[in-house]
Parts: structure tokens; sequence; C-alpha cells
């Protein structure tokens, strides 16, 4: 054991993945190919765990396309996220037989293993080239999740493929900038795009909510927990964050994230499927981290500290929301009053105060280290930073609370607006007292204080609104307006199969009119699924966001 | 002495067997497919000795005097190598594809003739050591593929031949007017690194301004550039191989190998560069890039959607060219090969499908990957090239040309990049979910009499071309691969490290 050095150990987890998947290729044993996959990422956790903790890990060269050598290797954000990447994995396969059966098991196997090789040769590749490559085979294989649950409706796979390969074509323009060692606005804001779909900027975010909404078994799991981070990884190390030129892509990152996190909010209110919500929660949680990338471009000098804080973040949310999903998934196999329902709502629930950062939670802790960078930054001007924090403990505790209120109706028809609040009232304000009356440092006492603010906030809305909410028939179908892009788009491809005459079809003239009904029925067809309130509300999300962001700088 | 006459035999390799087809006997199946399979196989033997010799150091030319003063000239630079490999290569290929494609047809020897003279000429113009006899070989070029494109005799196979024929004369005459004025006006004609012209250029600028911009034109009707593209997508309703041929190495590979070649060894990339020339082909190929791009969004018939993909594609060559600096170069040479490979798989497994089920619209392929699994393979392969996936050889390609945008400083050339793409997904994704999704129609029923998913001699290739262009992006680092040589070339043109 101790001969052996962490690159070799990579290169294991490594092989054991191809194996895996030759394995299911060839055999189709589906126990082999899974415990392969085990052992690959439980390789993969240890080797991030003892870097972690201090060991040396020096960069490994691997055969790879054009020319140049392409290089794997831990830099200081990576061993973290890895670490945090690997738990979900492994909460994620430990579950993989309590999961429902899956329509077409071959092709959702394959695409996970796939998405597993993807996700880490994207965390640990520090070459462009590499990068993109793994990139983007975690991201198409994560089409096969979503495609194998085997529904008949196609627009949430085919969406999620249309978002996806957006993004990696962006994401390719930024990757020549680096490539070429160039920089400049253009490439900044090819980043911002190529990242934003996989960590849900607005107005891109919508592969999120459709991803964790309709992808089956374990895959909602991965997306939720490991898949957003590659994007996170992929801004820490590629993003020349210190560079002048970028206080234009800076201010609109902002405004993006600022708008996100309300738009996330009201879309993940009118969510009922626990998937869905978590996705808009996740997109909220990205539009607060993207607030702190634009930060970090506009105050050059703070960073690495915002981003030691922002890796440090996206850990924590990426295991945190991977419980949550797991819960709210794992608890449909439960009736109410056996243990197991009892045990995942417990962990629903901590997750879910975790995730709103209430004190003496693993998400407080998380939120001091953002704070550091924040606190500095405020320093430098930038004030309204700790005011998006607050805005998003406030944003999560309402998702949550809707959350809870979702799972908790969801196996009986009850309309359950009480039950729900009176878990979190009281565990939040024990929490604040507990917190207030256990230390005596005045600056984490205030920070309990606000905290109480925040909660007796939420908890007033959920209890007026809760039921409101709930009775909606009509909610927003998962990923907002893309349906309807998809509908229209739908419309037109059949359009222009039917419009050439298969007879005449080489005859002189190239026929690619459109008829405009055909065209707008998408839209017409879609009303029923939006109902005009709902366009306004969303609008009012859109423009508060623009107003509240303006008026904070 | 084999070695002295060596670019000669490479072209005569495909010329004999050629004549000697037209005097064939319909009937007599077998001699004809041996002396065209022994034909492919000599020439690409041929030519991987003249590579060899090159790359040992080797300075292989010859000349004909035809009049005095007027020669015919044949050398083996790099980037001649590139072409002539690529198309002895994907000829042997396609040889093979032909003779299982027209198992059933009429008038064999005639197209068999024929299609040995398309590879003399494009042999004729890779090794072409000046603009006449480029000139030569490109309107023989144009000649002899004109029997192909209406190989089936159907009045829209002959309404095709006309629009091919019409273009492509126009494209001649262009391309002779400019050739001839340029001897009258530089006294010469031999192709040179950095360019013949070069320092001749400042004492004519006007002339040789408008010599360049009819050379491109010429050259651009093959190349398929906008606005002169108008044959591609009509041509396509020649026999699948020939579409191959045509879309992949001879004829649009041609005009975009010799813009390639005016740029580099007539005008000079500097000089060009220097004079706003370059500029208007790099205008002109990115509106060509996004244009063929969307035209084929609007395509249901496959091989049409395929051509306007071509078009597209080809002005991918052009655009690394007008980008002026050697990654651009490098994207674009490389790009040359790495079309090549991967539309002659997608044409193949076109072919393939017309002729084993019948099918040629992308609304009828539903489920056509549960019956033919290994040729929709291949044609996965090629549309994720296409589409510049990693890590197939099409990334390769895009992956040079977006740097060598970067480069230059024109990241705008980024989003016709990035629109391309995105373009490209949005007309090859839908045929992959058809094929492989759909539900197969069961009225359509099989046309060939073969216990496989197709005769043999139409799969086999499909599957090798496949495969190559999956090796061509895989082993892109080696020696000796298509990338290597177009490194040393965007070396060699700007003198870079």
């Amino acid at each position: 054991m101790e001969g052996i050095s962490m690159e070799m150990w990579l290169a294991f987890s490594a092989a054991l993945a191809f194996f895996s998947l030759f394995t299911w290729v060839i055999s189709r044993e589906i126990y082999l190919a899974y415990g392969m996959l085990f052992g690959s990422v439980l390789l993969a956790l240890y080797v991030s765990v003892k870097v972690l903790l201090g060991l040396p890990a020096d960069t490994v060269s691997v055969y790879f396309l054009p020319g140049s050598p392409a290089l794997v290797g831990f830099d200081s954000h990576t061993a973290v996220l890895l670490a945090a990447s690997s738990t979900v994995w492994l909460l994620a396969l430990l579950h993989f037989q309590r999961f429902e059966s899956i329509a077409r098991e071959y092709l959702f196997t394959l695409a996970l293993i796939a998405v597993w090789i993807g996700n880490m040769g994207a965390v640990l590749a520090i070459t462009p080239e590499l990068f993109y490559t793994c990139f983007s085979i975690a991201g198409i294989a994560g089409w096969g999740l979503i495609y194998a649950a085997g529904s008949a409706d196609q627009r949430p796979s085919s969406l999620y493929l249309g978002y996806v390969i957006m993004g990696e074509v962006f994401l390719a323009g930024f990757l020549f900038f680096v490539g070429a060692n160039e920089s400049g606005t253009f490439a900044m804001l090819l980043a911002m795009l190529g990242f934003g779909v996989k960590i849900g900027l607005f107005p891109l975010h919508a592969s999120l909510p459709i991803a964790y909404g309709n992808a089956r078994g374990l895959g909602p799991v991965v997306f939720a927990g490991a898949l957003i981070n590659m994007g996170v990884i992929g801004i820490l190390r590629f993003v020349p964050f210190g560079s002048e030129e970028s206080l234009v892509v800076g201010i609109i990152w902002q405004l993006l994230g600022a708008i996100g996190m309300l738009y996330g909010l009201i879309c993940g209110m009118l969510q009922r499927n626990p998937g869905a919500l978590l996705g808009y929660s996740s997109m909220t949680q990205m539009g607060a981290l993207s607030l702190l990338f634009g930060a970090a471009l506009l105050t050059p000098e703070w960073a690495p500290t915002l981003l030691m804080g922002i890796a440090g973040y996206a850990a924590f949310h990426g295991i945190t929301k991977a419980l949550l999903v797991l819960s709210a998934d794992q608890m449909r196999y439960f009736r109410r009053g056996e243990s197991g329902h009892y045990l995942y709502m417990g962990v629903l629930i901590l997750a879910g105060l975790t995730l709103a950062g209430l004190p003496l939670t693993f998400g407080a802790v998380a939120k001091t280290e953002l704070k550091e960078g924040v606190k500095l930054v405020g320093e430098g001007g930038l004030t309204y930073l700790s005011a998006g924090l607050t805005a998003l403990s406030f944003c999560s505790l309402l998702l949550m609370g809707r959350l809870f209120q979702n799972v908790w109706g969801q196996e009986s028809d009850e309309v359950a607006g009480k039950p729900v609040w009176i878990p979190l009232l009281v565990f939040g304000i024990t929490a604040v007292f507990a917190m207030s009356w256990m230390f005596e440092h005045s600056a984490l006492k205030t920070f309990a204080v606000s905290q109480l603010y925040i909660v007796y906030g939420a908890m007033l809305i959920l209890f007026t609104f809760g039921r409101w909410f709930q009775r909606q028939s009509c909610l927003l179908p998962a990923g907002d307006f893309a349906p309807l892009f998809y509908d229209s788009l739908e419309a037109l491809y059949t359009r222009i199969a039917n419009s050439e005459d298969h007879e005449k079809a080489s005859s002189n003239q190239i026929k690619m009119s459109l008829d405009r009904d055909d065209f707008y029925r998408g839209l017409l067809d879609a009303e029923q699924v939006y109902s005009k309130s709902w366009v306004f509300i969303l609008l009012f999300g859109l423009l508060g966001g623009m107003a509240v962001f303006l008026s904070l700088l | 002495m084999l070695y002295d006459y060596l670019l000669t035999w490479i072209i005569l390799s495909s010329l004999v067997p050629g004549i000697m087809i037209f005097f064939l006997p319909e009937k007599s199946v077998r001699t004809r497919s041996v002396l065209n399979i022994f034909g492919s196989l000599v020439k690409m033997s041929l030519v991987i000795v003249l590579l060899v010799q090159v790359y040992q150091g080797a300075n292989i030319y010859q000349s004909y005097e035809l009049l005095p003063g007027i020669q015919i000239e044949l050398v083996s630079d790099l980037f001649s190598l590139i072409l002539a490999v690529l198309s002895s290569i994907l000829w042997f290929f396609t040889t093979f594809y032909a003779i299982g494609y027209l198992e059933h047809h009429h008038s064999r020897s005639r197209f068999f003739g024929f299609f040995s003279l398309v590879v003399t000429a494009t042999m004729g113009i890779s090794f072409a050591g000046n603009l006449f006899t480029f000139l030569l070989f490109f309107e023989m070029l144009t000649i002899v593929t004109y029997p192909l494109v209406v190989h089936n005799g159907t009045q829209e196979a002959r309404k095709g031949g006309q629009v091919y024929i019409a273009y492509t004369s126009l494209g001649g005459v262009l391309f002779l007017t400019g050739t001839v004025w340029m001897y009258v006006l530089a006294g010469n004609q031999t192709f040179a690194a950095g360019g013949f012209v070069a320092e001749d250029f400042a004492n004519h600028p006007m002339e040789y301004s408008i010599i360049f911009i009819m050379l491109i034109c010429g050259l651009g009707v093959k190349g398929a550039l906008f606005p002169l593209h108008g044959w591609l997508p009509r041509a396509m309703v020649a026999p699948a191989p020939v579409s191959a041929l045509l879309h992949a190495v001879a004829v649009v590979k041609a005009g975009a190998f010799g813009i390639v070649r005016v740029v580099y060894d007539v005008f000079g990339v500097e000089t060009a560069q220097a004079h706003g020339l370059l500029e208007i082909l790099l205008y002109m190929a990115s509106f060509t890039v996004v244009y063929g791009s969307v035209m084929a969004l609007f395509q249901d018939n496959l091989k049409k959607r395929l051509a306007y993909s071509t078009v597209s594609q080809v002005s991918y060559i052009m655009l690394g060219v007008a980008l002026f600096g050697p990654l651009g170069t490098i994207g674009g040479v490389i790009h040359l090969v790495n079309q090549g490979i991967m539309k002659i798989t997608l044409f193949f497994c076109a072919g393939s499908f017309a002729e084993t089920y019948g099918i040629k619209y992308v609304s009828k392929m539903d489920g056509i990957g549960k019956k033919m699994p290994l040729t929709m393979l291949a044609f996965t392969i090629g549309a994720f090239g296409m589409m510049g996936v990693p890590p197939i050889a099409g990334f390769i390609s895009k992956w040079y040309l977006g740097m060598g945008a970067v480069e230059s400083g024109m990241t705008w050339v980024i989003g016709v990049l990035i629109a391309s793409t995105l373009l490209n997904a949005a007309y090859f994704l839908p045929i992959l979910y058809r094929g492989w999704f759909g539900t197969f129609d069961a009225s359509i029923s099989k046309k060939l009499d073969t216990p496989h998913e197709t005769l043999r001699l139409i799969l086999w290739p499909t599957v090798s071309v496949a495969v190559i262009s999956l090796l061509a992006g895989l082993f892109a680092s080696l020696d000796y691969s298509p990338l290597y040589f177009a490194k040393i070339i965007g070396m060699l043109e700007y003198g870079a490290p």
C-alpha cells in the first residue's frame, strides 16, 4: 500500500471504470458492472481524501488527442470537489438496488458508467482538450439517464440534449481561447454561457429542472450532486479571474445570477415534482455563486479567497442536494408510519435546513467560508454580496418548505399545509436560540439573530400561501419556457418533413416556405400549460430580480 | 528509374485500367472488378512508396514540354501528398463499394471507365506543379464527372447534369481566363512556396487582384462557395458512390485544394493578406459555412441534406486558410482530409439505406438502426465527427480552426464556428434519433437478397471508413498522421517553430 502513489490509484480507478463499461457491454452482468463502478468510485474517493489530508500528488501526463500531452492532476480546488463528487456517487450506488426498475436498463447502465468516466475525467483534467472531451462525454451520456426512463414524452430528453449541446459549443468557443493562450471579453462571455448551461445560469437554466425531474433511478442524484459541479470546476480552473478586461462580463454575470435567484425561487415554488423543484433550487444556489463569480471578476485581488470559498460551498451543495434528491425519491417507497419513511424524512429535513444555511449545520460552516471572501470584497465596495447571501438563505428556506409540503402530501391526496411549517418553525427557533445561547461571540450572535428573521419571514409566507400553492391545478412544467420552444420547433420540423412533396422532391425549386399557422401552433397549444397568470408572475420575477440588483449597484 | 517517373506511374495506374474498362463487354464483371481493384491497389501502393520517398527527403519532379514555354509539371510536395494519399485510400474503398452497389445496374463499363478517369484527374490535380497543369486536369475532371452524374439516365439526372455542367463550365472559363492573364502578366506559372507573383504584385496590384478573384471564383464553383454552390445539391441524383467521391475527394476537394494552392503557392499568403484579398475569401467562406448549415436544416432528402452539409464543411478549409496563421492553416489542411473521410462515410451509409431498403428521406428513417446496426453506427460516427465531437477526426479540425481564429484575433469567426456547430447538431441529431429510437415501418421491405444487413461489399467499405475517421482523431498526435503533415505545412508556410 505504501509504495503505491496517488497517480497509480487514480489509474486503477480509471481502469476499473473502463472495465466496468466493457463488462457491461460484453456480458450484461449488472452486479459485476456496478461492482467495478463502485470500486472505481471508492478509489477516487480514497485518493481525494488522501490529497485533502495533505499527501502530495503530481500532475500526470496521459496520452491524448492532438499532439500536446494532456495533463490530469490536482489543483487547489480539485481534491475537495472530487471528494464531494465521489461521495455523491457512492451514496447513489449504495442505493442502486433500492430504485425502481428502469425501462431501458442496458442504455441506462451504459450511460451511467460513461457519465462517471466523464465526470472523473473532467474534475481531474488540466489541459483544455481533455477537459472538453470528458465534459462532453458526461453531458451527452447524461441524456441516456433521462431517455432510458422510457417515458413516452420525448420533450425532456431532447430538451436536455439540446441545452447540453448548446453549452458545449459555447464552451468549445471559450476553450479555443484557452488553447491559444488568449483572453478577452468575448472569451469570458463564452465561458459564462458555456458553463452557465451546466450550473443553471438564467436564461440557460432549463436543463437542471428537466434533468432532475425526469431522470430515473440514481440519475437525479448524480445530476444534482456531481454533474453540476463539473461546471463549477471548469469555471474555477479555466476562467482567468484577475484579468482586467472582465468588468463587463462580471456585471452581466452578477445580473444574471441575481435574476436567476429570484426566477428559480418563483419557478421552484410552482413545482410539484420534487426533482424539478430541487433543480430550481440549484438554480437559486448557483445564482448566488454567480454573484460571487462576477465579484471575483470585478475584484481580481480578492478572487483567490472568493474562489476557495466557492469550491467548498459547491462541494457542500453537491452532497446536500444529492441527499435531498435521494431522500425525496426514497420516501415514495414507504408508507407513512414505516420507519424508513421517518428516516428519509429526517434526512430530508436536516439536509433542507442545512441547505438554507441555518445555524449549527454544515451549511452554516460552508457559508461562513464564503462570507470570508464576501467580507473582504465588501470592504472593497461590493457591499451587496452579503445581502445576496442572506437572500439565498431566504429563497432556499422557502423552496425547502415547499419541498416538504410536496413530499409530505405525495402519497396521500390530503392537502398538507400545516404539518410543514410546524417542524420547520420548531427546529429553526430552537436552533437559533441554542446558537445564541451557546456562543457568546457577538458576530455569531448577530448572524444567528439575522437568521431568525429569515426563518420567521419564510414561515409567514409559507403559512399564508402554502395552501394556495398546493391548490394550484395548473403548475409550471419543469424547464418553464423550454418546452414551449420545443413545441414550436417540433411544429417547424413536422412542417419541413411534410413540405417536400416527395414526388417532386428534386424538382427545380427548393421548398422552404413555412406555414405560419404551423409554426405558431406550438405556442397556442402551450396556452393550456402556461396559464397567463404564471407568465405574468415569471415576468415579474425577471424584472424584480433586475430591479433589485440594479438598486443594489 | 522507377522513382523518377513515380508521379507518372501513379497517374497511369488509374488511367490505363480506366481506358481498358471502356472496351470490356458489359457481362465481364469479373475482369472489370479485377482491373478496378488491381488499379486501386497499385495506386495506393505507389502513393505509399512516394510518401516514404518524400519523407526521406527525395524531391520528385517531372516535366514534359507541351508547347514552347508551356509545360506539364508534376511535383510532390507535402500538400499534394495530402490529397493524393487521401484520394488513393478512399478510392480503394469506393471501388469495392461501387462494385457492390452497382451489381444490378446498367452500363457498368461506362461507369467504371469514367470512375477511374475521375481519380486520374484528381491525382493530376494533386501533383500539378503549375497553373496550366492544374487547369488541364481540372477541366478533365469536369468532363469525366458529367457521365457519372447523369448515370441513372432519368430526367432528373439529366437535369442535374445540365446544372452541373453549366456551373462548372462557367467556373472553368473564369479559371482559364485568370490563368492566361496571369501567364501574360507574370510570365511564369510554376507554383512556389510563398507565391510566384509575390514580388511582382506591387507592379500590377489592380490586375492581380482581379485575377485572384477570377481564380477563386473559378475554383469556388467546384469548391461550392456561396453563391456558386447551386450545382452541388442538384448533383446528388448521381449514384451513391459517385456522390461519395464527388463530395469527399474529387470535385469539391479539387476546388478547395485549388483555392489553397492559389493562396499559398501562386500569390503567397503574406501578399494575399497584405492586399486584403484573404479578407474577401474569409467573408465568403464564413457566410457559406453558416448558409450551408441553415439550408441543410430544411432538407428531408438525406443526400440533399448531406450535400448542403458539404457546402458548409468544405468552406471550413477555405476559412482555415483565410485565417492567416499557422494554426488556421493546420485546421484548414487537416479538414481537407477529415471532411473527406467523414463525408464519404455518410454518403456510403446514405447509399446503403437507399439500396437496401429504398429509404431516401430522413422522415422515413425511423428505426433503421435496428435493421442495419453497423451502417447506422458508421453514420453516427460520421455525424458526430461532423459536429466536432471528440475523439472523432472532426474535433481536431474544429479545435485548430478555433484556436487559429483566436490566434489571428478574428474572434467573430468563433461565433461562426459556434453557429455552424449548433446547426450541425440540429440537422444531424434528428436523423440519429429517428434511426436509433424510431419504430421501423413494417411496410418497407428489403430490396436486396442477403442474409446480412446489406451486401458485404457495401457494408465493409462503410464500416472501414468510419473506423478510419475514428482513428484519424484518436491517433492524430502520432507521426505520419494527417495532422503531422498538416502541422509541417503550417510551419513551412509561416516559418513558425
